[in-house]
């Protein structure tokens, strides 16, 4: 008995002491002939506006950002399989699941819920919004929320599907406190599952031209990143069933006044309050070796490869007003020692592609290990030269006060 | 002839006095953006410095983060201006000044950044509260072009400072400053890129905070 309880002990300070993530999959098919131009601006838009700035509000609550970014020919039924059932977290994490492409619906499918096609037609391997769902709700996330953008009319040529029916192929990305604590509250002080699709049973999902961008966007990621970041700004209890509501209704209106068709996104929200988790010790990680790759920094919306991740993760600790000014700087030190001494640093802004400041490495990890304004660093991409040393990097800031 | 002369050297000063600009209106918002983030993070370092509840070392380490958002570093730098005539001229500065006043003075103070940062670690006071306005309240200036490559941008906030002795307030005002941010564009072959650092920061005008405003009016006051 004693032993036993002692295990169980043993294992609860490990989960207690394990850090917390906030995990983001999406899957954006932005290689379409139609669509793919305004599935690229949907995924430039979804991870500057909201991805992004989700995950620099909950750094602050010491939760890490890790990004499964899908998109151009990695969109794929097989991938998608594979990220899923290969998913795992722990019982402080929140999953988010994102995907903007083609669906439908068969005509026989029980589920309000369209059939993800991820960037390929063949019946066989769509893949249900719901299959995604439950499998992420099962892995016992505090928080898991599963977002499907794609058309839910009837396409006679699908079939109805409840589970997967191929088999995996192994082979073949400036806020205020008030702005910022709303956020957190709206992901940490629910428990639960919300599944949301853009449109009802029968509809299209439409995009229009959006001013500003260069090429038309999905309505319904527009207004869902608009209108949470309005009502994160002005309200500080907020609600998922007001904010669903509100983007349901906006998209809705558009649609009726710009394609004359109803589009009306769909969702179910099970969710119940708590308290927020426990705040645990920052936990120093190194960053891995790489060889130089080649990276396209146009494309970058957020860290995705393992160095980048890991100096993210460095930089929540170099950052966080909660430890100690030694510790800050000395693992500023250790970082910078990384880098060749004439390495730069590019701050990228919200647009993905401008880069609106540059200073030294050194000059960098100083501000970083002093200021008390930034909620998020997010590492995009690390330069390597031959030796394996780091001779720059790319970031996003996200600045409080 | 003296007339078409006259005519010509009219419009070249029109010219080059109108801010000319080559960035687009997006390019121009982000790095009003960007220039109103520097700003904030001075404000942040400027309230830890005078922070007496932290250390000395630990605001020193401070001031000298601080320095590295300022143009040469806070040290003496060359700063660059376009003539009426189109051509570009330096002037040789001794640091980035930083204005100070005070209600019990007259007169301005301009003092290097350096030493304004270094006094202000070593204030005369028990205690010292520096608020200032939050980022998104701050009011940023169009960009206008002074040099080849080169823009300025004003920024406005409000400081309120408090200073305390053996717990009592003895001196409270609510400044209106201004600072000039300098954005550098460099060409490079993946489109341009632009440096941000601060300039001279001026002091527009000061009052007496009444030392019963509360945290939250103070805040209210600071963000109009």
């Amino acid at each position: 008995m004693k032993k036993s309880f002692f295990l169980i002990m043993v294992c609860c300070l490990s989960i207690a002491a394990s850090a917390k993530s906030i995990h983001w999959i999406t899957f954006i098919d932005t290689t379409d002939p139609k669509v793919g131009l305004v599935d690229v601006n949907g995924r430039k838009f979804l991870y500057s506006q909201w991805i992004n700035k989700v995950s620099a509000a909950l750094a602050g609550e010491g939760y890490n950002q890790k990004v499964y970014d899908y998109y151009g020919t990695s969109t794929s039924p097989q991938n998608c399989k594979q990220a899923i059932q290969n998913f795992c977290c722990d019982s402080n994490d929140i999953v988010v699941f994102y995907y903007i492409g083609h669906g439908g619906r068969a005509v026989a499918d029980q589920s309000k819920y369209p059939q993800m096609m991820l960037a390929q037609t063949i019946d066989d391997k769509c893949i249900p919004l719901t299959w995604v769902h439950n499998k992420l709700k099962g892995t016992g996330a505090r928080l898991a929320v599963t977002i499907g953008m794609c058309c839910n009319s009837y396409d006679p040529s699908m079939s109805p599907k409840e589970t997967i029916a191929f088999n995996a192929n192994n082979g073949t990305a400036s806020y205020t406190n008030s702005e910022m604590e709303s956020i957190r509250r709206f992901f940490l002080e629910n428990v639960g599952d919300v599944i949301i699709s853009s449109s009802s049973v029968g509809q299209p999902s439409w995009a229009f031209d959006i001013p500003g961008m260069n090429a038309p966007m999905d309505i319904f990621t527009f207004r869902l990143v608009m209108d949470f970041n309005s009502y994160m700004r002005e309200t500080s209890k907020p609600s998922w069933y007001t904010l669903i509501g509100r983007v349901a209704t906006d998209v809705n209106n558009i649609s009726l006044s710009r394609a004359r068709a109803a589009q009306t996104p769909q969702y179910d929200i099970n969710l119940v309050s708590a308290n927020r988790p426990g705040k645990v010790k920052k936990k120093d990680i190194d960053i891995p070796d790489r060889k130089p790759i080649n990276i396209d920094i146009k494309n970058i919306e957020t860290a995705t490869d393992e160095v980048s991740q890991a100096m993210t993760t460095v930089l929540d600790n170099i950052i966080d007003t909660n430890e100690a000014l030694e510790a800050r700087m000395r693992r500023a030190g250790i970082l910078k020692n990384r880098f060749t001494s004439d390495a730069v640093v590019r701050t990228v802004a919200e647009d993905s592609k401008t880069v609106v400041d540059k200073m030294s490495v050194s000059d960098f990890f100083d501000i970083a290990a002093t200021s008390k304004n930034y909620y998020k660093i997010i590492v995009l991409s690390v330069d390597t030269d031959d030796k394996g040393q780091f001779t720059g990097m790319r970031v996003r800031e996200y600045v409080q006060k | 002839m003296k007339k078409i002369y006259f005519i010509l050297l009219s419009i070249l000063c029109l010219a080059v006095s109108v801010s000319a600009q080559s960035l687009t209106k997006e390019q121009e918002q982000l790095m009003q953006k960007r220039a109103a983030q520097k700003v904030g993070q001075l404000t942040g370092y400027i309230e830890s410095i005078a922070k007496k509840s932290e250390s000395l070392e630990y605001r020193l380490y401070y001031r000298s983060a601080a320095l590295k958002l300022f143009i040469g570093q806070g040290d003496a730098y060359d700063e660059l201006h376009i003539d009426s005539y189109g051509k570009s001229i330096k002037i040789e500065k001794a640091g980035v000044i930083m204005q100070v006043t005070s209600l019990n003075r007259k007169s301005k103070t301009d003092h290097l950044v350096k030493d304004y940062l270094r006094n202000l670690a070593n204030l005369r006071y028990s205690a010292v509260e520096i608020k200032t306005t939050d980022i998104a309240h701050m009011k940023v200036s169009k960009l206008q072009k002074v040099a080849a490559n080169t823009y300025k941008c004003v920024c406005y906030f409000k400081q309120s400072f408090v200073g305390y002795r053996e717990g009592r307030p003895v001196y409270s005002d609510i400044t209106e400053k201004k600072v000039e941010c300098l954005i550098y564009e460099e060409s490079t072959i993946d489109g341009p890129e632009y440096i941000v650092r601060l300039g001279d920061v001026t002091a527009l005008e000061t009052r007496r905070l009444n030392s019963n405003t509360s945290a939250d009016d103070i805040i209210n006051i600071l963000n109009q």
